[in-house]
Protein backbone atom coordinates (compact mmCIF):
# COMPACT_ATOMS: atom_id res chain seq x y z
CA UNK A 1 0.00 0.00 0.00
CA UNK A 2 1.13 3.72 -0.78
CA UNK A 3 2.14 5.07 2.72
CA UNK A 4 1.17 8.75 1.92
CA UNK A 5 -2.55 7.49 1.26
CA UNK A 6 -2.27 5.11 4.31
CA UNK A 7 -1.63 8.23 6.28
CA UNK A 8 -4.49 10.00 4.40
CA UNK A 9 -7.01 7.38 5.50
CA UNK A 10 -6.04 7.78 8.92
CA UNK A 11 -5.81 11.26 9.39
CA UNK A 12 -9.27 11.62 7.55
CA UNK A 13 -10.69 8.92 10.41
CA UNK A 14 -9.06 10.82 13.27
CA UNK A 15 -10.26 13.96 12.59
CA UNK A 16 -14.17 13.95 13.12
CA UNK A 17 -12.88 11.57 16.49
CA UNK A 18 -11.14 14.73 18.21
CA UNK A 19 -13.47 16.99 16.65
CA UNK A 20 -16.10 15.00 18.12
CA UNK A 21 -14.12 14.72 21.16
CA UNK A 22 -13.91 18.65 21.44
CA UNK A 23 -17.46 19.37 21.41
CA UNK A 24 -18.06 16.48 24.09
CA UNK A 25 -15.93 17.71 26.28
CA UNK A 26 -17.16 20.95 26.75
CA UNK A 27 -20.93 18.75 26.95
CA UNK A 28 -20.38 15.97 28.83
CA UNK A 29 -17.41 16.69 31.18
CA UNK A 30 -13.87 15.12 32.12
CA UNK A 31 -15.11 11.39 31.71
CA UNK A 32 -16.09 11.56 28.05
CA UNK A 33 -12.43 13.23 26.72
CA UNK A 34 -10.88 10.55 28.95
CA UNK A 35 -12.50 8.16 26.60
CA UNK A 36 -12.05 9.59 24.08
CA UNK A 37 -8.43 10.43 24.36
CA UNK A 38 -7.95 6.53 24.81
CA UNK A 39 -9.75 6.60 21.49
CA UNK A 40 -7.03 8.32 20.09
CA UNK A 41 -4.59 6.81 21.75
CA UNK A 42 -5.51 3.43 20.13
CA UNK A 43 -5.80 5.15 16.99
CA UNK A 44 -2.19 6.10 17.05
CA UNK A 45 -1.35 2.61 17.79
CA UNK A 46 -3.15 0.99 15.32
CA UNK A 47 -1.54 3.46 12.94
CA UNK A 48 1.61 2.02 14.37
CA UNK A 49 0.99 -0.92 13.63
CA UNK A 50 -0.06 -0.47 10.25
CA UNK A 51 3.56 1.30 9.81
CA UNK A 52 5.44 -2.03 10.89
CA UNK A 53 3.54 -4.21 9.10
CA UNK A 54 4.00 -1.79 5.63
CA UNK A 55 7.70 -2.09 6.30
CA UNK A 56 7.71 -5.67 7.21
CA UNK A 57 6.32 -6.07 3.65
CA UNK A 58 8.82 -3.75 1.82
CA UNK A 59 11.49 -6.65 3.73
CA UNK A 60 9.58 -9.46 2.64
CA UNK A 61 9.26 -8.38 -1.15
CA UNK A 62 12.81 -7.50 -1.22
CA UNK A 63 14.29 -10.65 0.05
CA UNK A 64 11.66 -12.34 -3.18
CA UNK A 65 12.95 -10.69 -5.32
CA UNK A 66 16.69 -11.32 -4.70
CA UNK A 67 15.87 -14.75 -4.43
CA UNK A 68 14.35 -14.45 -7.93
CA UNK A 69 17.00 -12.59 -9.19
CA UNK A 70 19.37 -15.41 -7.78
CA UNK A 71 17.18 -18.50 -9.26
CA UNK A 72 17.16 -16.54 -12.61
CA UNK A 73 21.09 -16.15 -12.74
CA UNK A 74 21.37 -19.91 -11.67
CA UNK A 75 19.01 -20.79 -14.80
CA UNK A 76 21.15 -18.62 -16.64
CA UNK A 77 24.19 -20.60 -16.17
CA UNK A 78 22.32 -24.14 -16.48
CA UNK A 79 21.06 -22.93 -19.70
CA UNK A 80 24.47 -22.16 -21.22
CA UNK A 81 25.69 -25.84 -20.27
CA UNK A 82 22.69 -27.21 -22.27
CA UNK A 83 23.04 -24.75 -25.13
CA UNK A 84 24.14 -27.27 -28.18
CA UNK A 85 27.98 -27.32 -29.22
CA UNK A 86 28.59 -26.62 -32.76
CA UNK A 87 29.19 -30.25 -33.34
CA UNK A 88 25.64 -32.15 -33.52
CA UNK A 89 25.60 -35.77 -33.32
CA UNK A 90 23.00 -38.90 -34.01
CA UNK A 91 22.98 -43.00 -33.41
CA UNK A 92 20.25 -44.27 -35.64
CA UNK A 93 20.11 -47.05 -37.84
CA UNK A 94 17.19 -49.69 -38.11
CA UNK A 95 17.00 -53.35 -36.96
CA UNK A 96 14.89 -56.43 -37.78
CA UNK A 97 13.87 -60.04 -36.98
CA UNK A 98 12.19 -62.64 -39.34
CA UNK A 99 11.10 -66.00 -40.30
CA UNK A 100 11.53 -67.50 -43.60
CA UNK A 101 10.62 -71.14 -44.55
CA UNK A 102 11.78 -71.93 -47.50
CA UNK A 103 11.40 -74.95 -49.81
CA UNK A 104 14.10 -77.85 -49.48
CA UNK A 105 15.39 -76.50 -46.81
CA UNK A 106 15.15 -75.70 -42.67
CA UNK A 107 12.52 -72.99 -41.56
CA UNK A 108 14.38 -70.42 -39.93
CA UNK A 109 14.49 -67.08 -37.80
CA UNK A 110 16.60 -64.53 -38.22
CA UNK A 111 17.83 -61.02 -36.74
CA UNK A 112 20.21 -57.83 -37.11
CA UNK A 113 21.01 -54.95 -35.92
CA UNK A 114 22.12 -51.84 -37.97
CA UNK A 115 23.39 -49.03 -35.58
CA UNK A 116 24.63 -45.73 -38.25
CA UNK A 117 26.37 -43.18 -36.47
CA UNK A 118 26.30 -39.33 -37.62
CA UNK A 119 28.24 -36.86 -36.81
CA UNK A 120 28.13 -33.10 -38.09
CA UNK A 121 31.25 -31.86 -37.67
CA UNK A 122 30.63 -28.50 -39.13
CA UNK A 123 28.35 -26.92 -42.12
CA UNK A 124 30.84 -28.30 -44.45
CA UNK A 125 32.15 -31.53 -43.25
CA UNK A 126 30.51 -34.81 -42.01
CA UNK A 127 30.86 -38.07 -41.10
CA UNK A 128 28.69 -41.17 -41.10
CA UNK A 129 29.58 -44.57 -40.44
CA UNK A 130 27.08 -48.12 -40.29
CA UNK A 131 27.94 -51.02 -38.57
CA UNK A 132 25.97 -54.62 -39.18
CA UNK A 133 25.11 -56.94 -36.76
CA UNK A 134 23.47 -59.70 -38.70
CA UNK A 135 22.64 -63.54 -36.97
CA UNK A 136 24.26 -65.81 -40.14
CA UNK A 137 24.92 -69.50 -40.24
CA UNK A 138 24.78 -69.61 -36.11
CA UNK A 139 27.18 -67.27 -35.84
CA UNK A 140 27.27 -63.50 -35.43
CA UNK A 141 28.10 -61.66 -38.75
CA UNK A 142 29.88 -58.00 -37.92
CA UNK A 143 30.70 -55.67 -40.38
CA UNK A 144 31.38 -52.23 -41.32
CA UNK A 145 28.70 -51.48 -44.20
CA UNK A 146 29.76 -48.07 -44.71
CA UNK A 147 31.97 -45.04 -43.45
CA UNK A 148 32.68 -41.86 -45.31
CA UNK A 149 33.57 -38.97 -44.48
CA UNK A 150 32.00 -36.12 -46.57
CA UNK A 151 32.87 -32.63 -47.29
CA UNK A 152 30.32 -29.80 -49.26
CA UNK A 153 32.42 -28.08 -52.13
CA UNK A 154 29.21 -26.20 -52.75
CA UNK A 155 25.51 -26.23 -52.81
CA UNK A 156 25.70 -28.46 -55.89
CA UNK A 157 28.72 -30.61 -55.23
CA UNK A 158 29.97 -33.19 -52.10
CA UNK A 159 33.03 -35.07 -52.22
CA UNK A 160 32.77 -38.02 -49.89
CA UNK A 161 35.81 -40.65 -49.24
CA UNK A 162 35.99 -43.98 -47.62
CA UNK A 163 33.66 -46.92 -48.17
CA UNK A 164 30.64 -45.91 -48.94
CA UNK A 165 26.89 -47.30 -50.53
CA UNK A 166 27.47 -47.45 -54.37
CA UNK A 167 25.63 -44.86 -56.29
CA UNK A 168 25.46 -46.88 -59.68
CA UNK A 169 23.21 -49.47 -57.70
CA UNK A 170 20.44 -47.43 -56.31
CA UNK A 171 18.94 -50.36 -54.60
CA UNK A 172 21.83 -50.44 -52.72
CA UNK A 173 22.34 -46.61 -51.90
CA UNK A 174 18.85 -45.87 -50.72
CA UNK A 175 16.39 -48.51 -51.04
CA UNK A 176 18.48 -51.78 -49.03
CA UNK A 177 17.63 -50.91 -45.06
CA UNK A 178 14.84 -53.60 -43.76
CA UNK A 179 12.27 -50.34 -42.71
CA UNK A 180 12.83 -48.94 -46.25
CA UNK A 181 12.58 -52.30 -48.65
CA UNK A 182 9.35 -52.97 -48.56
CA UNK A 183 9.96 -56.76 -48.92
CA UNK A 184 11.49 -58.91 -46.46
CA UNK A 185 14.52 -60.09 -49.21
CA UNK A 186 16.70 -58.36 -51.64
CA UNK A 187 15.99 -58.61 -55.38
CA UNK A 188 18.02 -60.83 -57.46
CA UNK A 189 21.19 -58.92 -59.25
CA UNK A 190 21.42 -56.26 -56.97
CA UNK A 191 21.23 -58.27 -53.23
CA UNK A 192 23.01 -60.95 -52.36
CA UNK A 193 23.69 -62.82 -55.56
CA UNK A 194 24.68 -59.91 -57.02
CA UNK A 195 26.02 -58.62 -60.54
CA UNK A 196 27.06 -54.96 -59.44
CA UNK A 197 28.70 -53.52 -56.72
CA UNK A 198 26.69 -53.23 -53.05
CA UNK A 199 29.40 -50.76 -52.04
CA UNK A 200 32.73 -49.08 -53.55
CA UNK A 201 35.86 -47.65 -51.08
CA UNK A 202 37.48 -44.68 -52.93
CA UNK A 203 36.56 -41.37 -53.70
CA UNK A 204 33.22 -39.94 -55.15
CA UNK A 205 31.95 -36.45 -56.06
CA UNK A 206 28.10 -36.11 -56.00
CA UNK A 207 25.20 -33.88 -55.89
CA UNK A 208 21.79 -32.14 -57.27
CA UNK A 209 21.67 -29.65 -59.82
CA UNK A 210 18.32 -27.91 -60.45
CA UNK A 211 18.05 -27.32 -64.28
CA UNK A 212 15.29 -24.92 -64.93
CA UNK A 213 11.98 -26.41 -62.78
CA UNK A 214 13.61 -30.27 -62.96
CA UNK A 215 16.72 -31.58 -61.47
CA UNK A 216 19.57 -33.56 -62.16
CA UNK A 217 21.79 -35.60 -59.82
CA UNK A 218 24.90 -37.31 -60.31
CA UNK A 219 27.52 -38.72 -59.04
CA UNK A 220 31.23 -40.06 -60.29
CA UNK A 221 33.31 -42.03 -58.33
CA UNK A 222 36.96 -43.61 -58.38
CA UNK A 223 37.28 -46.87 -56.08
CA UNK A 224 39.20 -49.96 -55.78
CA UNK A 225 36.08 -51.85 -57.79
CA UNK A 226 34.80 -55.12 -57.99
CA UNK A 227 37.31 -58.29 -58.23
CA UNK A 228 37.23 -61.71 -60.23
CA UNK A 229 35.97 -64.69 -58.69
CA UNK A 230 38.02 -67.24 -59.66
CA UNK A 231 37.34 -70.29 -56.77
CA UNK A 232 35.65 -73.50 -58.68
CA UNK A 233 32.32 -72.16 -57.59
CA UNK A 234 31.89 -68.71 -58.25
CA UNK A 235 34.91 -68.38 -61.32
CA UNK A 236 33.54 -65.58 -63.29
CA UNK A 237 31.45 -63.57 -60.92
CA UNK A 238 32.52 -60.35 -59.50
CA UNK A 239 32.85 -59.59 -55.58
CA UNK A 240 32.51 -56.37 -54.11
CA UNK A 241 34.74 -57.15 -50.75
CA UNK A 242 37.91 -55.80 -52.56
CA UNK A 243 39.03 -53.49 -49.40
CA UNK A 244 43.01 -53.60 -50.29
CA UNK A 245 43.29 -53.17 -53.84
CA UNK A 246 44.12 -56.56 -55.79
CA UNK A 247 45.44 -54.53 -58.64
CA UNK A 248 46.60 -51.02 -59.47
CA UNK A 249 44.05 -50.65 -61.62
CA UNK A 250 41.16 -48.23 -60.20
CA UNK A 251 37.15 -48.61 -61.00
CA UNK A 252 35.55 -45.23 -62.74
CA UNK A 253 31.49 -45.08 -62.38
CA UNK A 254 29.16 -43.29 -61.56
CA UNK A 255 25.16 -42.50 -62.03
CA UNK A 256 22.74 -39.88 -63.61
CA UNK A 257 19.46 -38.94 -62.34
CA UNK A 258 17.08 -37.54 -64.39
CA UNK A 259 13.70 -35.61 -62.38
CA UNK A 260 11.37 -34.66 -64.95
CA UNK A 261 8.74 -34.38 -62.46
CA UNK A 262 8.98 -34.18 -58.51
CA UNK A 263 7.84 -38.05 -58.27
CA UNK A 264 9.65 -39.13 -60.96
CA UNK A 265 13.30 -40.14 -61.52
CA UNK A 266 14.95 -41.83 -64.52
CA UNK A 267 18.75 -43.27 -64.00
CA UNK A 268 21.42 -44.63 -65.62
CA UNK A 269 25.12 -45.96 -64.31
CA UNK A 270 28.29 -47.08 -65.41
CA UNK A 271 31.16 -48.69 -64.25
CA UNK A 272 34.52 -49.66 -65.87
CA UNK A 273 36.86 -51.46 -64.55
CA UNK A 274 39.95 -54.04 -64.35
CA UNK A 275 38.94 -57.26 -61.98
CA UNK A 276 41.94 -59.59 -62.27
CA UNK A 277 44.56 -59.58 -59.30
CA UNK A 278 47.70 -58.90 -59.77
CA UNK A 279 50.34 -61.97 -60.62
CA UNK A 280 46.57 -64.07 -61.03
CA UNK A 281 46.89 -66.86 -63.80
CA UNK A 282 43.88 -65.56 -65.34
CA UNK A 283 44.78 -62.82 -67.90
CA UNK A 284 43.37 -59.42 -67.30
CA UNK A 285 39.70 -58.75 -67.19
CA UNK A 286 37.96 -56.11 -67.93
CA UNK A 287 34.11 -55.34 -66.50
CA UNK A 288 31.74 -52.96 -67.71
CA UNK A 289 28.50 -52.74 -65.57
CA UNK A 290 25.06 -50.84 -66.58
CA UNK A 291 22.25 -50.22 -64.82
CA UNK A 292 18.99 -48.76 -65.50
CA UNK A 293 16.32 -47.28 -63.30
CA UNK A 294 13.24 -45.91 -62.71
CA UNK A 295 11.28 -44.49 -59.32
CA UNK A 296 7.85 -43.31 -59.09
CA UNK A 297 6.22 -42.06 -55.95
CA UNK A 298 2.97 -40.29 -55.96
CA UNK A 299 -0.55 -39.75 -54.03
CA UNK A 300 -3.53 -41.17 -56.04
CA UNK A 301 -7.09 -41.26 -54.91
CA UNK A 302 -7.07 -42.43 -51.35
CA UNK A 303 -3.07 -43.07 -50.90
CA UNK A 304 0.22 -43.91 -52.36
CA UNK A 305 1.38 -45.53 -55.16
CA UNK A 306 4.98 -46.71 -55.34
CA UNK A 307 6.53 -47.85 -58.70
CA UNK A 308 10.15 -48.91 -58.97
CA UNK A 309 12.50 -50.96 -61.00
CA UNK A 310 16.46 -50.94 -61.57
CA UNK A 311 17.71 -53.47 -63.89
CA UNK A 312 21.92 -54.48 -64.47
CA UNK A 313 24.10 -55.55 -67.10
CA UNK A 314 27.48 -56.98 -66.69
CA UNK A 315 29.68 -57.54 -69.27
CA UNK A 316 33.30 -59.24 -68.50
CA UNK A 317 36.36 -60.08 -70.87
CA UNK A 318 36.29 -63.74 -72.56
CA UNK A 319 39.30 -65.02 -70.43
CA UNK A 320 40.20 -68.52 -69.64
CA UNK A 321 39.85 -69.90 -65.84
CA UNK A 322 42.09 -72.01 -64.34
CA UNK A 323 44.11 -72.02 -67.39
CA UNK A 324 46.83 -74.45 -65.92
CA UNK A 325 44.01 -76.86 -65.25
CA UNK A 326 44.84 -77.57 -61.49
CA UNK A 327 41.04 -77.15 -60.16
CA UNK A 328 38.36 -77.47 -62.52
CA UNK A 329 39.60 -75.74 -65.64
CA UNK A 330 40.68 -74.54 -67.74
CA UNK A 331 37.16 -73.16 -68.09
CA UNK A 332 35.99 -70.16 -70.41
CA UNK A 333 32.25 -67.93 -70.33
CA UNK A 334 31.07 -65.96 -72.37
CA UNK A 335 30.79 -63.51 -69.37
CA UNK A 336 27.38 -61.25 -69.63
CA UNK A 337 24.92 -61.38 -67.30
CA UNK A 338 21.65 -59.08 -66.40
CA UNK A 339 19.12 -58.86 -63.44
CA UNK A 340 16.99 -56.81 -61.82
CA UNK A 341 13.14 -56.20 -60.60
CA UNK A 342 10.15 -54.37 -61.04
CA UNK A 343 7.94 -53.23 -58.36
CA UNK A 344 4.70 -52.08 -57.19
CA UNK A 345 3.16 -50.76 -54.07
CA UNK A 346 -0.10 -49.43 -53.07
CA UNK A 347 -0.79 -47.82 -49.77
CA UNK A 348 -4.56 -46.77 -48.99
CA UNK A 349 -3.63 -44.26 -46.53
CA UNK A 350 -5.94 -41.99 -47.21
CA UNK A 351 -9.05 -44.12 -46.18
CA UNK A 352 -11.11 -43.75 -43.42
CA UNK A 353 -10.23 -46.87 -41.98
CA UNK A 354 -7.54 -47.01 -39.72
CA UNK A 355 -6.44 -50.33 -40.01
CA UNK A 356 -6.86 -50.53 -44.22
CA UNK A 357 -4.82 -47.32 -44.01
CA UNK A 358 -1.62 -49.11 -42.53
CA UNK A 359 -2.04 -52.34 -44.95
CA UNK A 360 0.08 -51.86 -47.78
CA UNK A 361 0.11 -54.60 -50.81
CA UNK A 362 3.32 -55.00 -53.10
CA UNK A 363 4.10 -57.03 -56.01
CA UNK A 364 7.73 -57.64 -57.31
CA UNK A 365 9.08 -59.34 -59.88
CA UNK A 366 12.79 -60.01 -60.34
CA UNK A 367 15.08 -62.15 -62.42
CA UNK A 368 19.17 -62.96 -62.86
CA UNK A 369 20.21 -64.61 -66.46
CA UNK A 370 24.01 -66.18 -65.69
CA UNK A 371 25.85 -67.06 -68.64
CA UNK A 372 25.91 -70.87 -69.89
CA UNK A 373 28.61 -72.47 -67.94
CA UNK A 374 28.23 -70.29 -64.76
CA UNK A 375 29.10 -72.42 -61.82
CA UNK A 376 27.15 -70.51 -58.88
CA UNK A 377 23.08 -71.11 -60.50
CA UNK A 378 21.04 -71.23 -63.32
CA UNK A 379 18.68 -68.23 -64.71
CA UNK A 380 15.90 -67.44 -62.24
CA UNK A 381 13.15 -65.56 -62.10
CA UNK A 382 10.48 -65.12 -58.82
CA UNK A 383 6.98 -63.12 -57.93
CA UNK A 384 7.20 -62.07 -54.75
CA UNK A 385 3.16 -60.96 -53.59
CA UNK A 386 3.74 -59.20 -50.18
CA UNK A 387 1.23 -57.87 -47.35
CA UNK A 388 2.91 -55.03 -45.16
CA UNK A 389 1.15 -53.47 -42.24
CA UNK A 390 2.66 -50.05 -40.90
CA UNK A 391 2.23 -49.79 -36.92
CA UNK A 392 4.45 -45.99 -37.56
CA UNK A 393 6.43 -43.82 -40.29
CA UNK A 394 9.31 -46.28 -39.38
CA UNK A 395 7.61 -49.50 -37.99
CA UNK A 396 6.44 -52.29 -40.26
CA UNK A 397 5.38 -55.93 -40.52
CA UNK A 398 5.79 -57.96 -43.80
CA UNK A 399 4.38 -61.07 -45.06
CA UNK A 400 5.46 -61.99 -48.26
CA UNK A 401 5.14 -65.47 -50.43
CA UNK A 402 7.85 -65.89 -53.14
CA UNK A 403 7.32 -67.85 -56.38
CA UNK A 404 10.88 -69.38 -57.50
CA UNK A 405 10.88 -70.23 -60.91
CA UNK A 406 14.59 -71.35 -62.24
CA UNK A 407 15.85 -73.47 -65.49
CA UNK A 408 16.87 -76.17 -63.63
CA UNK A 409 14.47 -78.90 -63.28
CA UNK A 410 13.28 -79.50 -59.32
CA UNK A 411 15.50 -76.72 -58.08
CA UNK A 412 13.05 -73.90 -57.96
CA UNK A 413 12.46 -73.26 -54.04
CA UNK A 414 9.51 -71.17 -53.16
CA UNK A 415 9.66 -69.00 -49.51
CA UNK A 416 6.90 -68.18 -47.04
CA UNK A 417 8.88 -64.80 -45.21
CA UNK A 418 7.33 -62.98 -42.27
CA UNK A 419 9.78 -59.86 -41.30
CA UNK A 420 9.25 -57.24 -38.63
CA UNK A 421 11.46 -53.85 -39.22
CA UNK A 422 11.88 -50.82 -37.21
CA UNK A 423 14.11 -47.69 -38.47
CA UNK A 424 15.56 -45.89 -35.32
CA UNK B 1 28.51 -59.34 -84.71
CA UNK B 2 26.44 -59.60 -81.79
CA UNK B 3 29.86 -58.71 -79.73
CA UNK B 4 30.46 -56.05 -82.24
CA UNK B 5 27.12 -54.21 -81.55
CA UNK B 6 27.35 -54.55 -78.22
CA UNK B 7 30.84 -53.06 -78.01
CA UNK B 8 29.29 -49.94 -79.95
CA UNK B 9 26.29 -49.34 -77.84
CA UNK B 10 28.64 -49.40 -74.60
CA UNK B 11 30.76 -47.13 -76.50
CA UNK B 12 28.27 -44.80 -77.05
CA UNK B 13 26.70 -45.41 -73.61
CA UNK B 14 30.09 -44.52 -72.04
CA UNK B 15 30.46 -41.70 -74.35
CA UNK B 16 27.27 -39.72 -73.43
CA UNK B 17 27.38 -41.05 -69.80
CA UNK B 18 30.97 -39.31 -69.85
CA UNK B 19 29.99 -36.26 -71.67
CA UNK B 20 26.35 -35.80 -69.68
CA UNK B 21 28.82 -35.81 -66.50
CA UNK B 22 31.45 -33.27 -67.65
CA UNK B 23 28.04 -31.34 -68.37
CA UNK B 24 27.01 -31.68 -64.54
CA UNK B 25 30.49 -31.67 -63.68
CA UNK B 26 31.29 -28.05 -64.83
CA UNK B 27 27.52 -26.98 -63.83
CA UNK B 28 28.24 -28.42 -59.93
CA UNK B 29 31.78 -25.80 -60.49
CA UNK B 30 29.57 -22.72 -61.18
CA UNK B 31 26.82 -23.58 -58.60
CA UNK B 32 26.77 -20.24 -55.76
CA UNK B 33 26.58 -20.77 -52.23
CA UNK B 34 23.18 -20.88 -50.30
CA UNK B 35 22.95 -17.03 -49.66
CA UNK B 36 23.22 -16.08 -53.15
CA UNK B 37 21.26 -19.14 -55.06
CA UNK B 38 19.41 -18.19 -58.23
CA UNK B 39 16.20 -17.32 -57.54
CA UNK B 40 14.80 -18.95 -60.26
CA UNK B 41 15.88 -22.35 -58.70
CA UNK B 42 13.00 -24.68 -58.12
CA UNK B 43 14.32 -25.08 -54.28
CA UNK B 44 14.43 -21.06 -53.88
CA UNK B 45 10.36 -21.44 -55.18
CA UNK B 46 8.96 -24.01 -52.85
CA UNK B 47 9.29 -23.93 -48.97
CA UNK B 48 10.35 -26.19 -46.70
CA UNK B 49 6.99 -28.45 -46.25
CA UNK B 50 6.97 -28.95 -49.63
CA UNK B 51 10.50 -30.37 -50.30
CA UNK B 52 10.05 -32.38 -47.55
CA UNK B 53 6.88 -33.83 -48.87
CA UNK B 54 8.73 -34.35 -52.03
CA UNK B 55 12.04 -35.40 -51.08
CA UNK B 56 11.66 -37.42 -48.24
CA UNK B 57 8.58 -39.59 -49.71
CA UNK B 58 11.09 -40.67 -53.05
CA UNK B 59 12.63 -43.63 -50.72
CA UNK B 60 10.66 -44.09 -47.39
CA UNK B 61 7.87 -42.65 -45.26
CA UNK B 62 7.94 -39.13 -44.01
CA UNK B 63 9.66 -39.36 -40.44
CA UNK B 64 7.92 -36.32 -37.97
CA UNK B 65 9.51 -33.20 -37.03
CA UNK B 66 9.13 -34.19 -33.34
CA UNK B 67 11.54 -38.12 -33.87
CA UNK B 68 14.36 -35.39 -33.23
CA UNK B 69 15.35 -32.67 -31.64
CA UNK B 70 16.99 -29.94 -33.39
CA UNK B 71 20.49 -30.80 -32.73
CA UNK B 72 19.48 -33.99 -34.21
CA UNK B 73 17.87 -33.06 -36.99
CA UNK B 74 21.45 -30.97 -37.92
CA UNK B 75 22.89 -34.81 -37.85
CA UNK B 76 19.85 -36.51 -39.49
CA UNK B 77 19.54 -33.63 -42.22
CA UNK B 78 22.94 -33.59 -43.08
CA UNK B 79 22.75 -37.58 -43.86
CA UNK B 80 19.80 -36.99 -46.23
CA UNK B 81 21.64 -34.26 -48.43
CA UNK B 82 24.30 -36.57 -48.90
CA UNK B 83 22.11 -39.49 -49.24
CA UNK B 84 19.94 -37.92 -51.50
CA UNK B 85 21.28 -35.72 -53.12
CA UNK B 86 19.40 -32.56 -51.84
CA UNK B 87 20.48 -28.84 -53.08
CA UNK B 88 22.29 -26.28 -50.33
CA UNK B 89 18.68 -24.88 -51.23
CA UNK B 90 16.89 -27.94 -50.24
CA UNK B 91 18.86 -28.98 -47.65
CA UNK B 92 18.84 -25.36 -46.01
CA UNK B 93 14.76 -25.29 -46.35
CA UNK B 94 14.11 -28.42 -45.17
CA UNK B 95 16.14 -28.50 -41.68
CA UNK B 96 14.39 -25.14 -40.94
CA UNK B 97 11.21 -26.78 -41.68
CA UNK B 98 11.71 -29.54 -39.47
CA UNK B 99 13.50 -27.86 -36.40
CA UNK B 100 10.45 -24.72 -36.60
CA UNK B 101 7.67 -28.02 -36.76
CA UNK B 102 8.94 -30.00 -33.41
Amino acid sequence: MNWSKLERRVGCCMLPALLTTASLAQESGGSEVEKLTKKVGDLESQVADLREQQAQGQDETGVSLDEIDEQLTDMSKNMSTLRPGKRSFLLTGYAYAGFNNSEGSDSTFGAGFVPIFLWKIDDDLFLEGEAEFELEDSETHVALEYLQASYVINDSMILGFGKFLSPSNPFADRLHPAWINKLPDAPLGLGPQRIMPFTQLGVQLHGGVPVGSQKVNYALYVSNGPSLEEDAGTYGSLGDENLSDLNNNKAIGGRIGYFPLPELEFGYSLEFSQVTASGSDVSDADATIQSFDVNYTASIPKGTLDLRGQWAFSDLSDVVYDPNATDFGPATLDNSRNGGYLQAAYRPSEVKSSMLSRCEGVVRYDQIDLPDGAPESTDQSRWTFGLNYWTGASSVFKLAYRMDDRDAPGTSVDAVMFQWAVGL
Amino acid sequence: MKTKTSTMLTKLSASTFVLSGAMLLAMSCMSTTSSNADAAAPAAQKSGSTLWAQNCRRCHNFRSPSDYSDSEWEAAMFHMRIRANLTGDEYELIREFLKSSN
